[in-house]
Parts: C-alpha cells; structure tokens; sequence
C-alpha cells in the first residue's frame, strides 16, 4: 500500500483520538485559580488562534506560489490555489470561533461582550479581509479571478502580524501574549497539557479538514478542466 | 435549552468558585467549537461529493 493511501485512514483516526484526549484534558486539569473552571474556554481559545495562524500562513505561501508559477507551470499554480482556498476557508472557521470563544469568556470575566480595542478590532477586521477574500472567489467570473484573489491573500495577511503585535504596541483590553510574551507571561506549568494537547489536536482537525476540502477543490478543477474541453470540441 | 443542559454536566462546576453565568458560558463555547468545526466538515464533506459525481457525469458524457 502507498504511504500516503495509509495516512488517508490512519490520520482521521489520530485526530479523532487527539481530539477526545484534548478535550479529556481540557476538561479534567485544575481549574484556573484566578477565573475558575471558566477559565477553561481558554483551552480552545488559544489554539483556534495558533490554528487559525498556521491557515493563514499557508494561504499567503499558496498565493505566492500560484502568481509564480502561473505562467511557467499550470498544473503546479492549480494545486497552489486549490490549497490557498481550502486553507482560506478553514482559517475563516478558526478565526471566528476563536472571536465567539473570546467574547463568551470575556462577558463571563470581563462583564462585556466585546470591546473596540486595537486586538479586537484589528481581528474583526481580519476576518472581514478573508471572509471578503471568499466572497470574490465566488463572484468573480474568468480565468483572472486566480490572480485577484491571490493578490488580495496577499495584501489581507499583512493584518496577521497587525494581530500578534497590537497587545505589545497599544494598551489593550485583551491580555497580553500569553507565548513569547516575555517574563511573566505563559501558562501555569500545570495547566499547560491543556494548551498543548488541544494546539495539536486542531492543528490535526485543520490539516484533516483542509485535506478534504483540497481533494473537493481540484475535482472540482478537473470538472471544469473537462467543461471546457468539451466545449472546445463543440466549437471546433 | 434542554441539550445544553445535558451537557452541563459533562462541565466542571463549583458554586464556591463559579458564577452559573460562566458555567453556562464555558458549555456554550466548547458546544458552539465543536457544532462549527462538525458543520464546517458536512459542508466540505458535501462539497466533495459533489465534485466527484461531477467529474462522473463528464467521464460518463465522454
């Protein structure tokens, strides 16, 4: 058997066992002594948002990539887009799960659902640029809608690091970074299972979920690929 | 909402430290993850179907 058939089968399974052992985790660590067991929303919080990263570096890689080799080699830019747009989509989910699970928990610590600090606002915004990036994609008709959205991926992930770097820059309601954030920042040692287990486990469900949805995208090339050919026979 | 009750209980809670409010939070987030991401899955999961019956017809036409 081809290893990559194997991993078609074995990778579903280990995501679903990273998963459950994620939320086991998750849910049996002790709780949080400063906000209580709510503090736990956390635990999902943070790796939507790693998650949600890894999605969003992999589009600007894909867009790249397809505006580099578009001319020079079309099956390769096809397979680039095909990622770029399945990467998009599952960034897209992250990114605003990981806004519903903030909200949820700063009502239940904070007392407000939402703030317009630079972290919040600059996320929101974020995820308008992608969720505008998909619109196009679907709008957009003719063989340039490749390129515009590759363009605009491009330009939309300059707000990534706008992102990351507002807790350092303004003063803002959101905390600060909780990795790489200096002395004083990061997790109590033994809460941490909980942030690691659950980075993986949805970084697992993330390449799981844009693998499916990759194969979907380049049936559905093939289909248009097919489409035209057809109507070039009819033609001719 | 009987089911998010149902799922309470799964959910670490202590009066001593926890508000309901944030009980009823931390169940709504975990819940709403996991409606999302399995919802986003149909919806590729659909996707894909489709596009295979697709690249079917058009062999099938040929």
């Amino acid at each position: 058997m081809h290893p990559f058939r194997a991993l078609r089968w074995i990778w579903p399974v280990l995501t679903v066992g990273l998963l459950g052992y994620g939320l086991h985790v998750a849910l049996s660590v002790p709780a949080d002594a400063d906000q209580g067991n709510v503090g736990r929303i956390l635990y999902y919080h943070v790796p939507t948002w790693v998650a949600m990263s890894f999605c969003f570096l992999a589009n600007l890689i894909c867009s790249i990539a397809y505006l580099a080799t578009r001319v020079r080699s079309p099956k390769f830019s096809l397979q680039a887009d095909a990622l770029a747009v399945s990467s998009a989509e599952m960034g897209v989910v992250f990114c605003f799960l990981g806004m519903a699970t903030g909200s949820l928990w700063g009502r239940a610590v904070w007392g407000i659902w939402w703030t317009w600090d630079a972290r919040l606002t600059a996320t929101l915004v974020l995820w308008l640029i992608y969720l505008a990036y998909l619109v196009l994609r679907h709008v957009v008709v003719g063989g340039e809608m490749r390129t515009l959205a590759a363009v605009v991926a491009i330009f939309g992930y300059c707000d990534v690091p706008l992102v990351y770097m507002t807790t350092r820059w303004w003063r803002t309601q959101h905390p600060a970074p909780v990795f790489f954030g200096g002395p004083g920042a990061g997790v109590a040692p033994n809460l941490l299972p909980a942030v690691q287990w659950n980075i993986l486990a949805w970084l697992a469900w993330g390449i799981l979920v844009v693998g499916i949805r990759y194969a979907a995208e380049r049936r559905h090339q093939a289909s248009q690929q097919e489409a035209a050919a057809q109507a070039f026979e009819v033609n001719a | 909402m009987p089911h998010i009750a149902v799922l309470a209980s799964i959910f670490p809670y202590d009066p001593n430290i926890d508000s309901a409010l944030a009980h009823r939070h931390l169940v709504i987030a975990y819940s709403l993850v996991w409606f999302v991401q399995l919802g986003y899955l149909l919806y590729v999961g659909k996707k894909w179907f489709s596009a295979r019956a697709s690249v079917q017809d058009r062999s099938g036409d040929r």
